[in-house]
Order: structure tokens, then sequence, then C-alpha cells
């Protein structure tokens, strides 16, 4: 893997066969995952974007393999066609548009593959020792939430999956923020450039709050019993279905020592100060 | 229904608090019971009579537990499909109950705790517990291909089930998502 620059990758028109000229595979929380590339010079530049904890691996050993291949004999454009087994995710997008989109489905590969872990649509930060989570999809403001805790003095654990294990501690998945800005335009920021530090214990959950974002919501949050608390953070599992037995056990062992609160919020700075008085009150 | 049975097949069964969550493996529905539902839930085996479910919840949370009581709880948990061959009450009946056992314990606070509570979600597909990428690992070697399905439309992202009459099943056996909710329908108990 001589150059990490991706346009400066050896081009070839595409065919049927696909002929592997490079490999990389790596693991994260259990998960193994292979990407082929049918050119030399194009994965250097993933290895900066694996997923948070992803460790090389020198054996071609995947559950998960990704095909790469470029398609356009373009010098100043060069195209690709992502599949994933028998599944084409991108077809002849522009390389850099392609990669994005790899870098961002390697971490839903991930979430699905994780073995002896469970990850969890949701925020965590740590604060005072116990983890908060904030269970919720896409766009629900979690990472603007996030981010504002960090700068608030919370330690950082995710933006995006909340990585539960078998006792229902949460673990580190500190992948740089994906700060939105008031475009839509994401920006990847590392936390240490907001102010902050990333965790790296397992730490167990103290509080679950599942908030809505409402432009001027007044913040009154309610609590939740367990069992409903269990429930918001079902709804945001990833392998909710497939693996419904070890959710509810985990879920179960995170209610022992988790608070649960649901609730409107409204911008984040407010929210902030609201939710640790309520921390600090202990609930 | 002279001696209701609760279902006992295709369910997963976890305790947290004084919650019982109980998973759908059927249906790929998560119910949570409190404490009022899960007695009954726990209770309702086949041998016991509507009389002998209000010596149970009586005994184990409070005499003022009548019939009204162990009826809402048969009806939540009949309309949760967690019942076999449920009479499934209509939502005008279940009111009454609950209006008659309210006003027969007063608005207490502590005594409409005891108000049965079956709180239901559908389990959700994996692309819609993801942010941004709706694809999940589509080899046939993951096992989890038949969870990666773009799945419901973009009109069922919400999928709780919090209120009843918005709630939105997405039906496991296609990627169309249909308003479920309807006069015989309506899986979440609260009301």
């Amino acid at each position: 893997m001589p150059s990490s620059n991706p346009a400066d990758a050896p081009l070839k028109m595409h065919t049927d066969a696909f002929v592997e000229a490079d490999a990389l595979y790596f693991s994260c929380y259990g998960a193994q995952v292979g990407i082929l590339a049918d050119a030399v010079g194009v994965l250097p530049a993933l290895l900066d974007r694996l997923p948070p904890h992803a460790t090389i691996s020198d054996a071609p050993v995947s559950s998960c393999t990704y095909q790469l291949r470029l398609t356009e004999a373009t010098p100043d454009s060069p195209h690709c066609t992502l599949s994933l087994g028998n599944t084409t995710l991108v077809d002849n997008v522009p390389l850099t548009e392609g990669l994005n989109r790899l870098v961002s489905s390697l971490q839903v590969a991930v979430s699905c593959h994780a073995q002896n872990y469970l990850f969890v649509h949701a925020g965590a930060v740590v604060w005072k020792g116990t983890a908060l989570l904030l269970p919720g999809l896409s766009h629900a403001g979690k990472t603007t939430l996030v981010k504002a805790l960090v700068e608030a003095g919370a330690t950082y654990y995710s933006d995006e999956f909340a990585v539960l294990d078998d006792n229902g501690r949460v673990h580190p998945y500190a992948r740089p923020l994906a700060v939105r800005d008031e475009a839509g335009q994401v920006t990847h920021q590392p936390v240490e450039t907001l102010g902050g530090v990333a965790g790296t214990k397992p730490v167990p959950v103290g509080w679950m709050l599942a908030l809505q974002y409402e432009r001027g919501a007044v913040w009154e949050p309610t609590p939740l019993s367990a069992g409903q608390g269990a429930l918001r953070l079902l709804e945001n599992t990833v392998m909710a279905r497939t693996r419904s037995e070890d959710a509810l056990r985990i879920f179960g062992r995170v209610m022992e020592t988790a608070q649960a609160w649901q609730g409107k919020r409204g911008e984040a700075t407010q929210t902030v100060a609201a939710l640790l008085h309520l921390l600090e009150a202990g609930g | 229904m002279a001696y209701p049975r609760a279902r006992t097949t295709d369910l997963l069964l976890q305790s947290t608090g004084d919650d019982l969550i109980v998973f759908d493996q059927q249906r790929q529905l998560a119910h949570t019971l409190n404490r009022t539902a899960a007695l009954i839930f726990k209770h309702a085996d086949g041998t016991r009579a509507v009389a002998d479910l209000v010596a149970v919840l009586q005994a184990e949370l409070n005499e003022v537990a009548d019939e009204d009581l162990v009826r809402m709880a048969l009806g939540r948990l009949g309309r949760a499909d967690l019942m076999e061959h449920a009479e499934t009450p209509s939502m005008d009946a279940l009111r009454a109950s609950r209006r008659r056992f309210v006003r027969k314990v007063g608005m207490v606070g502590a005594l409409t705790l005891l108000l049965p509570m079956v709180e239901t979600i559908v389990a959700p597909r994996t692309a819609l517990a993801q942010s941004g990428d709706p694809t999940c690992a589509s080899d046939s070697d993951s096992g989890c291909e038949s969870q990666c399905l773009t799945g419901c439309n973009s009109d069922s992202q919400s999928l709780s089930a919090t209120q009843c009459d918005q709630f939105c099943f997405c039906n496991s056996n296609s990627n169309s998502a249909s308003n479920f909710c309807g006069s015989d329908s309506v899986f979440c108990a609260s009301a």
C-alpha cells in the first residue's frame, strides 16, 4: 500500500471479474471486516478513517467483506463501485464519494458484527464515574448534546454508539464527533480539539435520558420505570431482532443501576445546564 | 375466558425493577409490563379464574384490587397478543373498567399506580437503528442479512407505540409500513 492519496491510485477499467490487488483486514469489538480492492494505492487512505479501536489484522479473516473496484480511467476523476457480498452499495461514483460511503458503512458493519458487545444507537459520556446514555436515531441531536456535555467537562465515549458488554457497562467508541453545521455539512472533530478527553475504560451506566430536540422546548423530563428505560434502549439497538435475548439480559443489568428519564429538550447549552443539575441532584 | 391463560411460546422474559419485559419473537414486538400487568401475566396459567387472579393482586399489591383491575390487565395483555384465546375487549370497555376502578380508589397517586400498563414497541430493523447509513452488512455469511433491509418507509421512522393512535406497525414480511391502529388493534394500553 504505497500511496495514501486516492487520486494517485493507479486506475483500471472495470471488468466483471474482480481481481484482488490489495486487501485490508481489521477487527473491532470482535467484528472482523475485510476490504478488497482491485487496485493498489487506494486502501491506505482508509487507515486513519477506520472505526475507533480498530486493529489491523494480518490474517485474511472476515465475517463481512467489501469489494472496491475502480471503474473509470479518467485521471482527473477516478470513480469506483463498492459492494458488500452481492449487494452494490454505490455504483460508479467518484472515488472520494465511494470511500466516504465505505467509511460510513464500516461503522455499521462493526455494529452489526460485534461479538460479545451490543451496539445501541446512543451518545455516551461519563460524568463523575457513571455513564450517561442518550439514545436516539439519526438527527435526534445526539452529537450536539454530547459535544456540549464534553465542553462542560464530561468524558467522551461516543456520539454514535453506546457499546455495552454483558455486565451492562459501556465501553468507549470514541470516533471523531460528527458535528453538523447549520447548512447540514458534517465535519469530524476529534474530541481533543474540543478540549475534551476520551474515556478508555468500561463504566457502569448511571443515567439513560431519551431526549427529543424541539425548538424552544421547556425542560420537563419525566422519570421512566426500569422497563420503560429498557424499551427506550431496545428501540435504538442495532441488532434488536437477532440479538433480542442478549439485549434483554444486558438492558436488565443496565437498568439495575441506571435512572431513566425522557422528555423534550431545547438548545444544547441550556439542556446541559439543566441536565447536570438533575445529575447533581441525584434525579 | 373463564380460566385465562397467558401465552408462553416464542416469548423472552426479563424482569427489571418492578417491570417485566416481554419480547415476542414471533411478531418482533417488545412489551414492558408494570407490576400489575406482570402479576396477571405470570399467574394467568389456565388454572386460575378471574376471582383467583383478584386474590393474587390483593395479596401481592393491595386489597383494593378487584375484578375491574384484573379485567383491565387481561384486556391490555390480550391486545398485546400475550394471551391465549384472548377476548379482546373494546377500548370503551377498558375505559369503563378503568373509570370504575379509579372512582373506587379515588385519584390517590399510589393507588392509581396499580393500573395495569403494557407499553409496546416494534423491535427495530437494523437499518432503522443506524445513523446516516441504512446498509448493514448484507453478505450472506453475516446472518444479519434479513435485518439489513431498508425497512419501513420514511413515514415510519418513529416506531414507539406510546401513543396508541399513532402506532405504526412495520410489517416484518414486507418493506412497507402500514398504520396498524384501528378499533381492534391497539397495542399500547396506557389509555
